[in-house]
């Protein structure tokens, strides 16, 4: 028989917490059509020394957008993902009503080029774009609460009536059947932090109807932490459905040490029958956009009324005494100030001396001067808590970052690393600082995350699934990328294969894009 | 909706990878499962509301050839949620048997057996179709006993073969890999396994490549020559280019406590090399053997009746006791549990039954030999704690019985205690001691032998693959089997499904045979 590729002298680490065992591959027609003993192929990869695992799955990406400017996904595939998860933090591309895409129109244009275009409506019709414009990875798209909640209350800070609230639920379940994977929320981020916990469990209770999932960007990461776990512990034991909750962390100096509380806060409400598990990335910075640190009352009108804001000084007096951040200004990052590119890479102590101003007056001119959009990275978390997460037998590998590329539109941003290096991160320093034992982070980032969405054929090495599958090396794999320097793609990871073709072969992208939009059935 | 035969609801699945639990139901429909997720109607439903559904465990590491026809309901076994066991462990398997071969056993591998039972196959096949004739409760994957390969070309001759002898073992070896055996087994401190050495085990070996079969080792040594004996596996493993699998992995006698940690890197470098070597362990500080393995080598040479011959005289006695094994160092540490013609000394060990006798315990041991014709079984507490459990928590490794599936009324005298309580014990009291993780017990069960074996339909909850499903309560389930009391099932195993038919149902025994030999297909 013929294969399209054969991969020979490999050691298959297969998904599951099993350890290696040698096999051949042999990938014909998108499927993996053997593995055992394979000879002939019209493409043979030998990957003697080399690792062969499922593609990996990001089960926490924000690709939304960025797939669509650059269906390359250089990243991400670089690192070896195969399939990226979208829609999450409560903003997902779809749905999209008029008045959402005129908003977006207005106030998301810095995340695009100048002529995109917002054309989509339904989840279906994001969809039917991905598929046309093509794909390097799959995509498997959950629906945003916060998305959802402005297409039917715009940027209100309020309850919704019944009314309003049938109509997020029939817009959540609309997209369930177009084929979302689950419900996100992203409860610091408005509209969605406006959402209350009643409102989220009424609208996960739609999500439970399809067996998916309940992905949160919780409440509170920092000093509420354990109220916000209790919250997504509560939605999902109170709606009946899985909880996933997103970047596991534990924020700001008063609060390091804590995840040894959350974690057993998550043993107690799985062992009370709670479907709960999370994702992390491996690093002790977040990425948030500037305006996160402002008080919520002062988002509540969305960017035109926070620009009017940040133009009267009583009001500027007002944000700065109620802004509740523990972060010393010299621990917060700005990665991408899009108008003044002078300022990425500098934390705000820089940009003040910069300026010459108080560093929360720099802090208020450059939100101003950058239309409210500044992303920025917080070195908020402490290395025990990243590696006690890690270990937990409940997390998976997720980015929380999108897939760019360092040109184009991205060429002078400064990203978090993690959109570049999470997953070489982990099988590759925290493997070798003995956090995880190595087919133990194999199986975080594709067996488990598989299992939790409900992927029947992806996910681990098997006979007659799909042949998402990268190969690395493992004494060489690395995340190139750092937090001062961080468009640079990740070494040792010489093959990656989507759909049964290569997208990365010999360490380069071939250009091809098989991946697919990933409909929930 | 989706529609099977039998659903199992509510229930948490461990799906045998490694991964948490997650709320899933499971429709199977004939031997398959067909469904997993929700909304899911059955002909039969099964509730499993506050209990775990795993794979059914895959025991790698049995010796139920025998039992199984003696017994095929297999019960010490399914009690414990196994529904695959593979046998021929340790160099000792059913088949191939040939005419010498099956007077010798009818002879001397009796103490099992009623007195009208007999060997009666040749070849693999023959003895597969006895197996399925009788019927089985449980599915079993057989291996290919080394020293049986041997015993049929050189008996128990303690000399390297010839040629001719070599090339008729290789021709024994694989006509049974043709006919499905899943590798080869050796039991290197057994009569005659023993007497091979590193290159015969090499020759033999290289012919397992070609079907992609596994080597299973019992080493050469498990207590002052372990290193020598892991090295030598692992030599093996390396020079046939096959993957090992070392058996009940252990460290044996007081004097080298602690040392798993050395055993285990030995292990793990040779992986890092690019060995494919892994073992498995019973969760117990005591070992089990036949009284007869103490003795040396030399004792052994030309078989059981040699031996008896020997040990009858003063004069190999004193031999013996001029240089005896590293075992006899304590007596007290050895336990008889099996002695047909000598109840009386069962639960005894050998310091306490000399002294009864006012004998020496060698005298004591010789002749107790004697008398029951070489067949008695002993419980050796040579085995710390802390060793099992660092072997344990090491993320390699597997669970292995190394027990026999046996009931109280099948077998007379006591046995030890893992062939009951191997599986619930490790994930009853070894989990809730927080040794290693429920999911990751689960995982040593289920998908990592399968893995192991070359089992690509078997080992995980996932459709498509053989309905052979255990479903059991994590805050029940427990080992009730002791040293003193073995003959004791297991609590907790709510369940067993064995290619999609109930043989325990609602904790109880149903009296039904759905097993079937699996036999390895090249891909």
């Amino acid at each position: 028989m013929g294969y399209d590729i054969v991969i020979k002298n490999g050691r298959v680490l297969d998904g599951t917490g099993n350890p290696w065992f040698y096999a051949d591959i042999g990938v014909k027609e998108g499927k993996i059509a053997e593995l055992g003993k394979v000879d002939d192929g019209e493409k043979v990869i030998d990957a003697s020394g080399h690792i062969v695992a499922p593609g990996f799955i990001d089960i926490h990406s924000h690709s939304d957008l960025p797939i669509l400017i650059d269906p390359m996904a250089q990243s991400k595939v670089r690192q070896g993902v195969t399939t990226e998860v979208i829609g999450q933090c409560g903003n997902s591309a779809a749905p999209m009503n008029t008045w959402v895409k005129e908003y977006r129109n207005k106030y998301n244009r810095n995340r695009v080029p100048d002529d995109f275009e917002f054309n989509w409506s339904s989840m279906k019709s994001y969809m039917e774009r991905i598929d046309r414009q093509g794909s390097a990875v799959n995509i498997a798209p959950v629906v945003g609460h916060g998305t959802v909640r402005m297409n039917i209350m715009g940027y209100e800070n309020r309850e919704p009536s019944n009314s309003e609230l049938d109509d997020m639920r029939n817009l959540v379940r609309e997209t369930m059947k177009e084929g979302a994977w689950g419900m996100s929320t992203g409860l610091i981020y408005p509209p969605s932090v406006y959402g209350k916990q009643p409102e989220i469990t009424e609208l996960a209770k739609v999500v439970s109807e399809f067996d998916s999932i309940y992905f949160s960007h919780i409440r509170g990461e920092g000093d509420t932490l354990l109220d916000a776990v209790t919250e997504a512990c509560e939605i999902g034991r109170d709606s009946g459905t899985r909880v996933q909750i997103a970047h596991f962390k534990a924020s700001g100096r008063n609060n390091w040490g804590r995840t040894k509380e959350s974690l057993a806060l998550v043993k107690k409400y799985r062992d009370e029958g709670v479907e709960v598990t999370f994702d992390q990335y491996p690093y002790i910075a977040s990425s948030t956009g500037l305006a996160a640190l402002l008080p919520h009352w002062s988002q509540e009108g969305g960017a035109s009324k926070l620009l009017e804001y940040l133009g009267d000084p009583t009001m500027r007096k007002k944000m700065a005494e109620d802004m509740r951040s523990s972060y010393h200004w010299d621990e917060i990052l700005v990665t991408n100030a899009k108008h003044h590119p002078q300022y990425n890479g500098k934390n705000l102590q820089q940009v003040a001396e910069m300026m010459g101003k108080e560093p929360i007056t720099a802090y208020f001119d450059l939100l101003e001067m950058e239309n409210t959009q500044v992303p920025s990275v917080m070195f908020g978390m402490n290395e025990d808590d990243v590696r006690r997460v890690m270990q937990s037998p409940y997390m998976m590998v997720g980015s929380d970052g999108s897939a760019i590329a360092p040109s184009g539109i991205w060429a002078n941003n400064v990203p978090h690393p993690r959109l570049y290096g999470t997953f070489p991160r982990v099988i590759g320093y925290y493997v070798r600082e003995g956090v995880l034992t190595l087919q133990e982070a194999v199986r975080k980032m594709t067996g488990a995350p598989a299992q939790k969405l409900g992927f029947k054929d992806r996910g681990l090495i098997k006979k007659g699934l799909k042949a998402d599958i990268t190969v690395f090396d493992p004494e060489k794999v690395e995340d190139v990328a750092t937090f001062t320097d961080p468009q640079r793609y990740a070494a040792g990871i010489p093959y990656v294969i989507v759909n049964g073709e290569l997208v990365i072969e010999k360490n380069d992208h071939t250009g091809k894009l098989p991946g697919m939009a990933l409909r929930k059935k | 909706m989706q529609s099977a035969e039998i659903v199992i609801k509510n229930g948490r699945v461990l799906d045998g990878s490694g991964n948490p639990w997650f709320y899933g139901d499971i429709g199977v429909t004939g031997d398959t499962i067909t469904y997993i997720g929700k909304e899911v109607k059955g002909e039969t439903t099964i509730n499993a509301d506050g209990l775990m559904i795993a794979p059914g465990f895959i025991d790698i590491h049995s010796h139920s050839d025998l039992p199984l026809l003696i017994d095929p309901r297999g019960m010490s076994k399914i009690t414990q949620g196994v529904t695959t066991e593979v046998i021929g462990n340790c160099g000792t398997s059913a088949a191939p048997m040939n005419k010498r071969l099956q007077d010798y056993r009818n002879k001397y591998a009796r103490s099992q057996t009623s007195e009208d039972f007999v060997y009666d196959w040749t070849d693999l096949d023959s003895y597969i179709k006895r197996v399925e004739e009788q019927g089985v409760a449980l599915n079993i994957a057989p291996l290919t006993g080394h020293g049986t390969i041997r015993q049929n070309v050189m008996l128990d001759d303690n000399r390297p073969p010839s040629d001719s002898e070599l090339k008729q073992m290789k021709e024994l070896l694989r006509d049974n890999l043709k006919k499905g055996s899943w590798g080869m087994s050796t039991g290197l401190i057994y009569t005659p396994s023993q007497y091979a050495d590193t290159w015969e085990l090499i020759e033999l070996s290289k012919q397992l490549k070609p079907f992609d079969a596994l080597y299973a080792s019992h080493i050469r040594g498990e207590g002052a020559t372990v290193i020598p004996a892991i090295k030598e596996a692992i030599e093996i493993g390396e020079k046939a280019e096959v993957r090992v699998q070392i058996s009940h992995f252990k460290v044996c006698g007081a004097k080298n406590w602690g040392i798993s940690d050395k055993t285990l890197q030995l292990v793990i470098d040779a992986r890092n090399r690019g060995i494919d070597v892994d073992f498995d362990q019973y969760p117990y500080t005591a070992s089990s053997t036949g009284l007869a393995a103490l003795l040396p080598p030399w004792v052994h040479e030309g078989g059981m009746d040699k031996l008896l011959e020997r040990i009858k005289s003063k004069e190999i006695r004193d031999r013996i006791r001029a240089d005896p094994v590293e075992e006899m160092d304590d007596w007290s540490r050895l336990m008889v549990v099996h002695a047909r013609n000598n109840p009386e000394y069962e639960g005894l060990n050998l310091q306490e039954m000399a002294e009864k006798q006012q004998k020496t315990p060698l005298d004591a041991m010789c002749d107790l030999l004697l008398e029951e014709n070489g067949q008695v079984i002993i419980v050796l507490f040579e085995i710390n704690e802390a060793d099992v459990r660092r072997i344990m928590s090491n993320h390699l490794g597997m669970v292995g019985s190394d027990g026999r599936a046996v009931s109280p009324e099948s077998i007379p005298g006591k046995v030890h205690p893992r062939y009951y309580g191997t599986f619930t014990r490790a994930l009853g009291y070894y989990v809730r001691e927080g040794v290693l993780p429920l999911q990751h017990a689960v995982r040593r069960m289920t998908s990592a032998p399968a893995r192991r074996l070359g089992l690509q339909d078997r080992g995980l909850i996932r459709e498509g693959y053989k309905a052979d499903i255990t479903v059991f309560d994590p805050v029940k389930i427990v080992d009730k089997a002791t040293f003193t009391e073995p003959h004791q099932y297991s609590e907790g195993i709510m369940y067993v499904l064995v290619n999609g038919v109930p043989i325990i149902e609602k904790g109880a025994y149903t009296d039904k045979y759905p097993g079937r030999v699996l036999r390895k297909t090249l891909s």
